[in-house]
């Protein structure tokens, strides 16, 4: 599994400079650091996990928004679209959120809750998605 | 006779809002805030320097956060005065019939429905769910409490509440351990949230509250009349059974649409009466408004650490109360202590 | 001034009659005192006119019945002191002197000043002015008893209910007391009903007397006339010699077994 994770990296093109992201968990934005599982795969990708400015020794923070919209991520991967329904839609209708780059510029990657949160030989589906979506913004970004 | 306590109050309160729009983790720097508010008034020009995403935490996030904490904290302070008043105990809470675990169940059912894919509802099924939960609660006590010995006396209410309590808490636990998968969304709810607070959650718990508000407030010279026992006090042509009727539905409805916006904010219900009481006296006609007044500023206040302390993440309300409240209590066995 | 008339009057608790087809007309002005040995029916009696205890039969005040009147108007003919009445320990003396007005006061308003000025009337003249302010957890037996009487009387009902209101004070306050009653009952044309345990205090103070026995009217009439030695000894179980003194005073003095009788 770790080669197929490699592979993914590899064949794409890195953006020169780290992107900023925001990993939501559920919809009262819990949020994870890079020193999580998953956190560590977003980091392969060159992505810098807003979430690190909290406290270290808690590696499954509670964001406020205000620091959400003020670090203003490029990206946000959506890790409660089955538990807490939410989607690209909703996020942009939140009051404030619309005026985050992420969302402007159509950067929000709706991730399947399962497959996200678990290690397990899904992992790879999750790899992909992630690649995807990096791959897309760099794409867009050079426009 | 003290006639300064309210306009005081008054002064804090809104003194509260400014200082909790001013503080926060990120954003402009806080005199930047009230020039930038200015400037927001239709007639009024100010150069505040505030950036457009600035200017959206302050409004779309600030704003409504401290607005609704002060409507929270008013109406859980002004229920609690107020059922303080209808129990004539001094240490009674808002959630003394049940509300606080009839929406906690509602809570959890709904967490835990959604887990099995439901499909997308057109309104929020949280807020609704708790809401009912807590209103039927205290349906159910006030039936239990009546039916048995048809006594509607004030301390079979409480029973009954307890009654009442003890299985919602029962039935909570026993779907939560089926479902573990919940547990954290759950205990975050339970500790209260004011994190998530947006103008739309302000708009529906507006109306609820100040409905309350006013009820309450209209029955604040009656409180007094409750004091001497509910025998005297029919004696002296009071109604007693339909002020608590009255006063319990009131409070009840507050009370539920703020902890369904909300969750469960604990202490500040005990706490703002109490510290009222010890400050300005044992009459209603002053506990009454001054709760609603202080419970504003309480709450505002308290959420201020909570918001700024472990930037950038965020302290849930309930802890802070919590952490609060333990003190109090202490504190409060002191000067007993002492005047005893 | 106003008259009171009980026509079968019973109060039934669970199993148990506490008071049985009791009927006396008690004329305006007039002053009655109950009398008989405890669970005579003698508080149950003053309940019902309260308005505090289910009753059969009934209750008139001036020829109309009390019972079609709301707990509000009740409250303006029938003001009620009770046995141990509540009394809030950190609410000041004014405060509770003025919940006695809560009859007229509209029911989310506020009181006039002229309801202030009618208390603090009272106050005055119940000598308790100084004591207005002060918290009535902090004032002593006597004065807690003027401050109740004050509020009873601050309600300006005609018919003023007692009862026992001086088990809890010693001699001098209870003679204080009852003065105070029978000075106010001139003063305002009250019709007074109370119910009390010491006979030679009854007999001097009230204008009649109600024996009562387990529910039962037994006899009413003056102290002369009811406290007589085998009356006693027949429905409370006492030893007491009755000594009329020369002003016409009528003394009951308990002696014991043993001692020299009568």
């Amino acid at each position: 599994m770790k080669t197929d994770i490699d592979t993914a990296v590899s064949s794409m093109e890195l953006p020169d400079d780290p992107i900023s992201y925001f990993y939501e968990l559920d919809n009262t934005y819990f949020s994870v650091t890079s020193n999580t599982f998953v956190g560590q795969i977003m980091s392969q990708f060159n992505l810098q996990n807003i979430a690190d400015l909290a406290e270290a020794g808690n590696d499954y923070p509670q964001l406020s928004q205000e620091a959400i919209i003020s670090a203003n991520p490029q990206m946000i991967f959506l890790a409660d679209t089955k538990c807490c329904q939410q989607d690209a839609k909703s996020v942009a209708s939140r009051p404030g959120w619309n005026k985050i780059d992420a969302v402007t510029n159509g950067n929000v990657v709706e991730l399947d809750d399962d497959v996200a949160s678990r290690w397990g030989p899904r992992v790879v589906d999750l790899v992909k998605q992630v690649a995807a979506a990096v791959a897309k913004f760099v794409e867009t970004s050079k426009k | 006779m003290r006639r300064w306590w309210i306009p005081a109050a008054g002064a804090l309160a809104l003194a509260s809002v400014l200082l909790g729009a001013m503080v926060g983790p990120a954003g402009p720097s806080w005199w930047r805030v009230p020039l930038a508010l200015l400037d927001h008034l239709p007639l009024v020009s100010i150069d505040s320097g505030v950036t457009p995403r600035e200017w959206t935490i302050i409004w779309d996030i600030r704003m409504p956060r401290v607005v609704l904490a002060a409507l929270v904290g008013s109406m859980l302070s002004l229920s609690g005065a107020s059922y303080q008043g209808v129990f004539r105990n001094p240490l009674v809470d808002p959630y003394l019939l049940g509300v606080a675990a009839g929406a906690g169940l509602g809570a959890t059912l709904v967490f835990t429905l959604n887990r099995t894919g439901s499909s997308t509802w057109i309104i929020d099924p949280l807020p609704l769910s708790a809401f009912a939960g807590g209103l039927l609660a205290v349906l159910v006590t006030y039936v239990v409490g009546t039916a048995f010995g048809g006594q509607k006396s004030a301390s079979t209410l409480v029973l009954a509440g307890v009654a009442v309590t003890a299985l919602a808490t029962a039935v909570q636990t026993f779907v939560l351990q089926r479902h573990t998968d919940v547990v954290r969304q759950v205990y975050s709810w339970i500790l209260g949230r004011l994190s998530s607070a947006t103008w739309g959650d302000v708009r529906l718990v507006l109306p609820y509250v100040v409905v309350s508000s006013v009820v309450l407030f209209l029955h604040r010279r009656l409180l007094d009349i409750m004091r001497v026992g509910d025998d005297e006090a029919t004696a002296l042509g009071a109604s007693v059974n339909r002020v608590r009727i009255v006063v319990v539905i009131a409070a009840t409805l507050g009370t539920s649409a703020v902890v369904a916006v909300s969750g469960l904010i604990g202490f500040v219900g005990i706490i703002v009466p109490h510290a009222v009481r010890l400050l300005a006296g044992a009459s209603y006609r002053v506990i009454v408004p001054l709760s609603l007044l202080m419970g504003a500023s309480f709450l505002i206040i308290a959420d201020i650490p909570g918001r700024v302390l472990q930037n950038p993440s965020e302290t849930p309300i309930g802890v802070v109360t919590a952490f609060l409240g333990a003190p109090f209590f202490l504190l409060l066995l002191r000067t007993r202590q002492g005047t005893r | 001034m106003t008259s009171l008339q009980f026509s079968g009057v019973g109060v039934r608790y669970g199993q148990h009659d506490a008071l049985s087809n009791f009927t006396d007309t008690v004329k305006p002005g007039e002053w009655l005192c109950l009398i008989g040995p405890n669970g005579a029916g003698k508080s149950s009696l003053l309940r019902s006119v309260a308005g505090l205890a289910k009753h059969s039969g009934e209750i008139r005040v001036d020829g109309s019945p009390l019972r079609m009147r709301s707990a509000k108007r009740r409250a303006q003919l029938v003001a009620y002191v009770p046995q141990s009445p509540v009394l809030p320990d950190d609410m000041t003396a004014r405060e509770y002197v003025v919940l006695g007005r809560n009859p007229f006061v509209s029911h989310f308003g506020s009181e006039t000043k002229h309801d202030w000025a009618i208390v603090a009337d009272v106050l005055e003249r119940l000598d308790l002015v100084d004591l207005a302010h002060r918290a009535v957890g902090t004032l002593s037996g006597g004065e807690k008893q003027r401050v109740v009487i004050a509020r009873a009387i601050a309600q300006e009902a005609p018919i003023l209910l007692l009862d026992e209101p001086t088990s809890a004070l010693d001699i001098g306050h209870q003679q204080q007391a009852l003065e105070l009653v029978d000075q106010l009952r001139k003063e305002h044309g009250l019709t007074v009903v109370s119910a009390m345990h010491d006979l030679t205090l009854a007999g001097l103070y009230s204008d009649r007397l109600c024996l009562l026995h387990q529910g039962y009217r037994v006899v009413s009439g003056t102290a002369a006339e009811v406290l007589r030695q085998e009356t006693l000894a027949e429905f409370y179980g006492v030893s007491a010699r009755v000594h009329h003194a020369e002003d016409g005073t009528v003394v009951v003095i308990p002696y014991r077994q043993g001692s020299s009788g009568n």
